[in-house]
């Protein structure tokens, strides 16, 4: 879902929100729960992982909605709670070797084969690398956008952008 | 126009300026080099593209838990303590416990008609009650009044006879 899609909604449920309309929570909730959980998988690289990380970074999303400054930018600000929630986990993670990719990456693979070969292909990528990629092209963030998620100069999310494009170009072929 | 270079990915993208987006449609137009590179760049993100969203596993639902804390309930309370002790003060309270039966109720007590409760079968008992009373009572008035009477009657005698008797010792 491309970012800041319905900020009308978003900044009238943060609103509510605050007010302590609970129920408004899970507006947003079900509005982003979806892309930030496929944004966390294609980072960790397991459902199960994505799903609790998707989890805590919406509860750590509610208890400092309070200190979200700009109320239009509620989703940039969410990505960015995820992004930290994942970086912890990713820390923990370090050495953790992934599978290595099956030899055949030819054309003519079905839809689920080359989901998997692209979540493979992805996990082969340097942390930076694969959510620059991951942000710019299934969520089509603007590079602003991303630069502020990953608290990184614009030029540097494009070289990580280039630098993952060209190990996946190796990659699927 | 120089090769696209860094700013490739904009133009795929679509992040470039109006003005520069034609201008780098015409040089790709003319330039083999940058023209394979775009190729490049979209074919490997329509390969990932291939790889669709996925629905979550379960469905987040928030439900905070409702506190409990005294702070919570402090400010009602005390508002209605505040209502309460007005009220008492503005309208005072009357309470009656009669026959079983408690009754509240707020402001002046009100003074029931002598027709609403004459007819009540313990009115009519308790008036019996008292009457019967009044009669002993008056009863017991007039035996003391002949006590006292007799008794002042006594005392006359003796102090007539006493002088008398006084002589004789």
């Amino acid at each position: 879902m491309k970012l800041g899609l319905r900020p009308i909604d978003d900044r009238r449920n943060v609103e509510r929100v605050l007010k302590g309309d609970t129920e408004a929570f899970n507006l947003l909730v079900r509005q982003w729960e979806k892309p930030i959980y496929n944004f966390i998988f294609r980072l960790i690289g397991d459902r199960e992982e994505a799903m609790d990380l998707c989890q805590e970074s919406f509860m750590k999303a509610y208890r400092e909605l309070p200190t979200l400054k700009d109320r239009d930018r509620f989703s940039s600000w969410l990505y960015r709670i995820a992004h930290n929630t994942c970086y912890s986990r990713l820390r923990k993670d370090i050495g953790k070797t992934f599978v290595e990719l099956d030899p055949d990456t030819g054309s003519s693979r079905s839809s689920i084969e080359n989901r998997l070969a692209v979540e493979k292909a992805l996990q082969h990528l340097p942390e930076e690398q694969r959510e620059a990629v991951v942000l710019k092209v299934f969520h089509e963030l603007k590079f602003e956008e991303i630069a502020q998620i990953q608290g990184a100069p614009i030029s540097t999310v494009k070289s990580r952008l280039y630098m993952g494009f060209e190990k996946l170009r190796s990659i699927l072929g | 126009m120089t090769h696209l270079g860094e700013r490739l990915a904009d133009f795929v993208f679509g992040e470039l300026p109006a003005n520069e987006m034609e201008e780098a449609r015409r040089h790709l137009a003319q330039c083999g080099e940058c023209g394979g590179q775009v190729r490049e760049f979209e074919r490997t993100r329509s390969l990932l593209k291939t790889s669709p969203d996925m629905d979550p596993p379960r469905q987040i639902v928030f439900e905070v838990e409702r506190r409990t804390s005294v702070w919570r309930w402090l400010v009602p309370v005390g508002v209605a303590a505040a209502v309460l002790l007005a009220v008492l003060i503005a309208f005072p309270m009357q309470v009656q416990w009669n026959d079983s039966q408690l009754t509240i109720a707020f402001g002046n007590a009100r003074t029931p008609a002598a027709t609403e409760i004459n007819g009540t079968p313990e009115y009519q008992r308790i008036a019996q009650d008292i009457r019967q009373l009044q009669a002993q009572l008056d009863y017991l008035d007039a035996q003391q009044r002949d006590v006292v009477k007799h008794n002042y009657q006594l005392a006359s005698d003796l102090q007539r006879l006493s002088p008398r008797t006084g002589g004789e010792e």
